[in-house]
């Protein structure tokens, strides 16, 4: 293999991909990259077995070929080198030269045909998305996926494509985030839980430009994009029943400004205790209190307006999923729905059903 | 706050034989006949328990019981009543109470006090140490041996020197003297390999180990070594806690045959996950991580763990312990299972879950299997998955 490339777009190229690569490896050859000429570009592939990606680089290629390289090394060197063109050339017993400018690099390489390939196992049903649109609806649920690894099923967000809607589902048991959106051409049913490593892959490297098409395959997620692929392995197990724990028709229902009432939320859980947060609201019409208490630190209270006419509700909650849920939304005025100090509330903006967050509250 | 007096008492109280002592309290056939409690003696278990007169034999407690039963053929060997001695240990932590409320009970029959400053009120530390022993030996009919010492690291080591019914006083500054001739296994927390390692080095006795500069034992132990040259001067700085946090609950088994049935071994896991959740609500902890252990055929043995959401619920505790289980390659034989719970924290959980359908309703079933059980005893009520393991013995 011998080609040349502009550094530039080779580093691009590698930061799109590297980070897939795991700290530590089973299998030595999973800490490098997959360098492979194809056509006029060069193609970088990285893949921790679970989730995998490829980009394609323009490249001018004198000699077709392909060979690994470790994915930190190279990473420093590109980011490091001077804005000029860069060639590599693979000789004897897999060593790698890499020149550029007046550098040059003689570098230790692994054969690529113990490369575990990234491709899609069948021929897949794109669905196209605007980029801009499946980055927002991710950031806006990944936030509720679960830390707790002994629920596999929520360690990622779920895509659910049905009726014509794409639906964004995350949760970690304690509260649930899900956005939607309908699709121009509707048609097809496919549901998978896409692992939280692939979503944060998929925020990380989407722009706001391009339009991408997803796709689910048997047992993978797909994502593709000009030049750019990735492919994950849906998490098995079975996503919890959601639609059932989302309120229909609770009979308390306020209307706030969501930076108030983030605000005070923020001012007041400064006391409450640290692993939970938990704050207590007392609702009463046209008004909204809310504390915290702490036997070793005191107390803090805030009453903020409210636009509610019900009757009397008092309720705990962890002041973090409601803050995370106040910052997924962009509108000014929120909308919450509560019943009793047992059952989930909801939360979603004033305007439009297409995300809400659901919170189960805190005994307290 | 005032400042912390700088020299303190304290006094460990240890039960002589406390298992088999009891036994024999309760049953006068038995006294001055060599009792070992513990397993099944045709069984692969360990001693729990030797009573002094079996000890004579060379029996103690953590040996194999099969080995026991070798060296004392006559001995009388009896279950682990567990029930009975904690009842017994509740009595004898009742009188240790009246005495300090700094009382630290480190099992069932051992425990610390913190007796500094009560010199006016109840006498020297020693006279306390003599009262306590007389008064378990009355009320009881129990003896304990008591070491009392400024530390808990001295006052262990001298309630241990003359059992049974001992008492030995470390005073301030005697330090030095009562430790310099005592070997180096007697420091807390030195098994074998450490022991094998000062020898290497020339070092017998604590004497010799306090005289190695400081800097020599932690270029050779690290962090630990430090800790070696503090006890060594008989220097420990650990207090006599109350409310200490229990690290972890816990139950174990070793089967009488080494066994490949699955079914045995999830039964196994679920009947200790019950009993670990059930011990958890009693002290009202909640635990988040879950570990399993298993010991092959070949003594090998494995830990697994999984740390998730607090919980005190027993099936949740089987579920995570058998995950684990499932993902372990059994090539042998499994001798021994178990698991633990920890990373506690104290109180139920406040939030709530979305899923777990009723999640306040199984809480409370729990809890009045609990209570059933507080009433009718452990075999009272249990998951029907167990039943066949019931079989009485």
């Amino acid at each position: 293999m011998d080609v040349q490339l502009e550094r530039d777009a080779f580093s691009k190229g590698l930061q799109m991909v590297q980070n897939i690569v795991e700290p530590r490896q089973t299998l030595p050859i999973l800490a490098n990259v997959l360098l492979e000429t194809e056509g006029d570009t060069l193609r970088v592939t990285a893949t921790d077995l679970a989730v995998g990606a490829c980009v394609s680089v323009p490249a001018k290629v004198a000699s077709a070929g392909a060979i690994t390289l470790s994915a930190r090394k190279l990473g420093e060197i590109v980011k490091e080198l001077p804005a000029a063109p860069l060639s590599l050339k693979v000789q004897e017993n897999a060593w790698v030269v890499l020149r550029c400018g007046g550098v040059s690099y003689k570098l230790v390489g692994l054969p690529p045909e113990d490369f575990p390939a990234v491709v899609p196992t069948a021929g897949p049903a794109w669905i196209p998305l605007e980029g801009k649109a499946l980055k927002e609806m991710l950031t806006r649920t990944a936030f509720a996926m679960s830390h707790d690894e002994s629920r596999y099923a929520l360690n990622g967000v779920l895509f659910s494509l049905q009726s014509g809607r794409l639906r964004v589902v995350a949760t970690d048991g304690h509260r649930l985030a899900l956005a939607s959106r309908p699709l121009p051409n509707g048609g097809g049913a496919a549901t998978g839980i896409v692992p939280r490593k692939a979503v944060q892959e998929v925020v990380r490297v989407l722009g706001v430009g391009e339009d991408v098409q997803v796709a689910l395959v048997e047992n993978q997620f797909v994502l593709r994009m000009p030049n750019f692929l990735l492919v994950a392995r849906l998490i098995e197990g079975q996503f919890p029943n959601y639609e059932q724990v989302v309120p229909k028709g609770h009979p308390c229902r306020l209307v706030v400004s969501r930076s108030a009432l983030a605000a005070a939320l923020r001012r007041v859980s400064v006391l409450s205790e640290e692993r939970t947060k938990p704050v207590k609201v007392l609702l009463s019409p046209g008004s909204l209190k809310l504390t915290a208490q702490n036997p070793e630190l005191g107390e803090a209270e805030e009453s903020l307006p409210v636009d509610y006419s019900g009757e009397e509700l008092a309720i705990g909650f962890n002041s973090r999923y409601v803050l995370d849920a106040l910052g997924a939304i962009e509108a000014d005025e929120v909308v919450a729905e509560l019943k009793d100090a047992l059952s989930p509330g909801i939360i979603r903006s004033l305007e439009g059903e297409e995300y809400f967050c659901v919170i189960m509250p805190m005994r307290i | 706050m005032g400042a912390a007096p700088s020299i303190r008492s304290i006094i460990h109280v240890d039960m002589d034989a406390f298992y088999a002592s009891v036994e024999q309290r309760d049953r006068p056939e038995l006294r001055g006949r060599p009792v070992i409690v513990g397993a099944d003696p045709r069984g692969r278990g360990v001693v729990s328990a030797a009573s002094y007169e079996a000890r004579t034999f060379g029996v103690h407690s953590a040996m194999p019981i099969g080995k026991a039963a070798r060296l004392c053929p006559q001995a009388v060997f009896l279950p682990v009543d567990m029930d009975k001695y904690a009842r017994v240990s509740g009595e004898i932590m009742a009188v240790l109470s009246e005495y300090s409320p700094l009382l630290e009970p480190i099992s069932v029959d051992e425990a610390f006090l913190d007796v500094t400053g009560t010199e006016r009120l109840l006498g020297p530390p020693l006279e306390v140490a003599k009262a306590i022993k007389a008064r378990l030996c009355q009320e009881v009919h129990l003896t304990a041996s008591a070491g009392v010492a400024p530390n808990k690291f001295l006052a262990k080591l001298a309630s241990d020197l003359r059992k049974p019914d001992g008492l030995v006083e470390v005073e301030p500054g005697d330090e030095a003297a009562f430790l310099r001739d005592l070997p180096v296994e007697r420091l807390w927390g030195v098994g074998r390999v450490t022991a094998r390692d000062l020898r290497a080095m020339g070092i017998e006795t604590i004497g010799q180990l306090a005289r190695v500069p400081v800097g020599v034992l932690v270029k050779r132990f690290g962090k630990w070594g430090t800790l070696l040259h503090e006890l060594a001067h008989g220097r420990d700085d650990r207090p006599v806690e109350a409310f200490a946090q229990p690290k972890s609950m816990g139950a174990e088994e070793t089967f009488a045959e080494d066994t490949r049935d699955g079914e045995e071994l999830r039964r196994t896991l679920l009947a200790q996950a019950e009993r670990v959740a059930r011990e958890l609500r009693a002290e009202g902890y909640a635990g988040r991580t879950v570990t399993l252990k298993l010991r092959f055929a070949d003594f090998h043995t494995i830990t697994r763990s999984l740390t998730g959401e607090a919980t005190q619920d027993g099936l949740e505790i089987f579920r995570r312990a058998f995950g684990l289980f499932e993902r372990v390659e059994r090539v042998q034989p499994v001798r021994l299972i178990g698991l633990s719970v920890s990373s506690l924290v104290r109180g139920e959980p406040g939030q709530l879950s979305l899923f777990s359908a009723a999640p306040a309703r199984r809480d409370r079933v729990a809890r009045a299997a609990d209570r059933v059980a507080r009433r009718f005893g452990d075999r009272a009520l249990f998951p029907a998955s167990l039943l066949e393991h019931s079989k009485p013995r």
